[in-house]
């Protein structure tokens, strides 16, 4: 798989309505893509879509691709981009296919929202709607708020520390046009003032909903290396899963999440360790989850992310950059393809003002359902 | 439906496969786990199968009803019209004296700003519908300590 290589990226704007299809969507990004890459859309001869959205065969027909060989749909909620990311290096790597479209498309504002979307998606229906919803407990800032107040008691995690991610995405985002927060800076006493939603946390602590697609492709690396820009590698990619995949609560040690298993191997595979990533995209569906992979991916220690982030840590300029493009909290949620996309950027130098300077090694992290968790780490 | 009545939450299925023994022991003022008839494992929440044997035999095990509150969230914003009203309201994780499981339940009797980590919970029981009720806790010894 490290013969593999991102060669082409693509996005549409974000929006609260798009006014299209997310079909049309989908299709506008993957072409993107390709433009990107210098490749006309008929070398796609794999396809990989997200779980929730449109289907291979809606991208077959859209683009009118004459013959594709590979499709494959991950299933681990948000992460899944990241897997799929893997997945189409599999393919790549296997000779199942050669040049392979991975895209998120949806109208996650306008159309299907994150409540109606999870219903259909979610692992353990039995439990969802027996053993949690009965109750009043229905929507992922529950879930995951829980989470953080347990952070919170054992290690000393404070409210600050999760307004500081919030910040330092906002900040992220002034510098990023395309970013649904550009041009909406904030402060701490915004954060803190904004109104609860499932507490610990606050509106503000919650992701974006989004309307809107991007899409990247990936080829073998000699194969990257005649197209239009510096490839990419691919070159460390896992997946992993808790126990208890379907059910938050009742994992003895409540912290151990699929990152926890994934990234070690991801790191072992790129024969890089945590300290020699010089940016990195975490998927920030709310503020806590930062921290928790910050810790669980192996940049600090468990327990301390909240220091870790303190004082700027992941702003840029910081210890660790995290999500230079203002992330799914100030960019905008497409379950993390814009991640994927802005590692390529930032590796490839065409960050901007947000650049990264000299970024060589980057890590991006998908979170998923009850802690699926995937990891790329992509290196110049 | 008419929607003209008040809104019920949503329901378990007294008559699912998996959870159907665990709604009948609720709906008569008990709770119980599961467990491995083979390696006697508790598991929760309740599966066909047992995570240690594969498929074995289940049966069900009466618990106390004690716990701890080993985390909750504080709901103000909610997808289920019959909880509407109720806002802000807690849901918590309860982690049982007497069986390794932690449980999910409506916290009860006391303000959510009242609420400590750790503190000792005590099941209750509300009849939401003929034959079906729901697992709600509340301060052990009925009241904030």
């Amino acid at each position: 798989m490290s013969g593999t290589c991102v060669a082409g990226i693509g996005m549409t704007e974000f929006s609260r309505a798009s006014g299209r299809s997310a079909e049309r969507l989908a299709v506008e990004a993957a072409a993107a893509a390709c433009a990107d890459a210098g490749l006309p859309t008929s070398a796609v001869d794999g396809i990989v879509p997200f779980p929730f959205g449109p289907s291979a065969e809606d991208l077959i027909a859209g683009l009118g691709l004459p013959d594709v060989t590979f499709t494959g749909v991950p299933h681990l909620g948000g992460a899944s981009t990241v897997a799929g990311l893997r997945l189409a290096a599999l393919a790549v790597a296997s000779g199942a296919a050669t040049c392979v479209l991975v895209f998120v498309a949806r109208n996650g504002r306008s159309g299907s929202r994150v409540e109606q979307r999870i219903g259909v998606l979610l692992p353990g229906q039995r439990y969802r709607r027996q053993l949690e919803h009965p109750h009043g407990f229905t929507t992922p800032a529950q879930w995951y708020s829980m989470i953080a107040r347990r952070h919170m008691h054992e290690f000393g995690t404070t409210r600050e520390h999760l307004g500081e991610v919030a910040l330092a995405m906002r900040a992220h985002a002034q510098l990023n046009p395309h970013a649904q927060m550009h041009g909406r800076p904030m402060t701490m006493e915004q954060y803190r003032a904004s109104r609860p939603i499932a507490e610990p946390y606050l509106l503000l602590d919650c992701c974006q909903e989004t309307d809107g697609a991007g899409a990247v492709l990936v080829v073998a690396a000699d194969r990257a290396r005649d197209l239009r820009h510096r490839p990419v590698r691919l070159a460390g990619l896992a997946e992993g899963h808790p126990d208890s995949p379907d059910d938050l609560v009742n994992r003895r040690d409540f912290f151990t999440v699929g990152l926890t298993r994934a990234a070690p191997r991801a790191f072992a595979m790129a024969g890089v360790t945590p300290s020699d990533v010089d940016a990195a995209m975490i998927y920030d569906c709310f503020t806590f989850e930062v921290i928790q992979q910050l810790e669980e991916a192996g940049f600090c220690a468990r327990g301390e992310g909240g220091p870790f982030v303190a004082g700027g840590g992941i702003a840029l300029g910081g210890r660790l950059p995290v999500n230079p493009h203002g992330g799914l909290l100030s960019d905008g949620h497409i379950a993390g393809m814009n991640h994927v996309v802005e590692a390529v950027v930032q590796l490839r130098g065409d960050g901007g003002e947000r650049q990264v300077p000299g970024a060589e090694v980057v890590a991006v992290t998908g979170w998923g359902d009850m802690g699926d968790g995937a990891i790329a780490v992509m290196t110049r | 439906m008419t929607g003209r009545n008040a809104p019920t939450p949503p329901l378990p299925d007294p008559d699912d496969p998996v959870l159907g023994g665990y709604w009948a022991a609720v709906a008569r003022g008990e709770l119980v786990v599961q467990r491995c008839a083979a390696c006697e494992q508790v598991q929760w929440p309740p599966r066909d199968s047992c995570g240690r044997c594969g498929p074995a035999e289940l049966r069900w095990l009466p618990v106390a009803g004690t716990g701890t509150l080993f985390t909750w969230t504080v709901v103000h914003h909610t997808t289920v019209a019959a909880y509407a009203g109720a806002l802000p309201f807690a849901v918590g994780v309860v982690e049982l004296d007497d069986a390794p499981a932690r449980m999910l339940g409506r916290l009860r009797g006391v303000p959510p700003e009242k609420l400590e980590m750790d503190m000792p919970v005590e099941v209750a029981f509300e009849p939401v519908a003929p034959g079906i009720a729901l697992p709600v806790w509340q301060p052990a010894g009925g009241g904030p300590r």
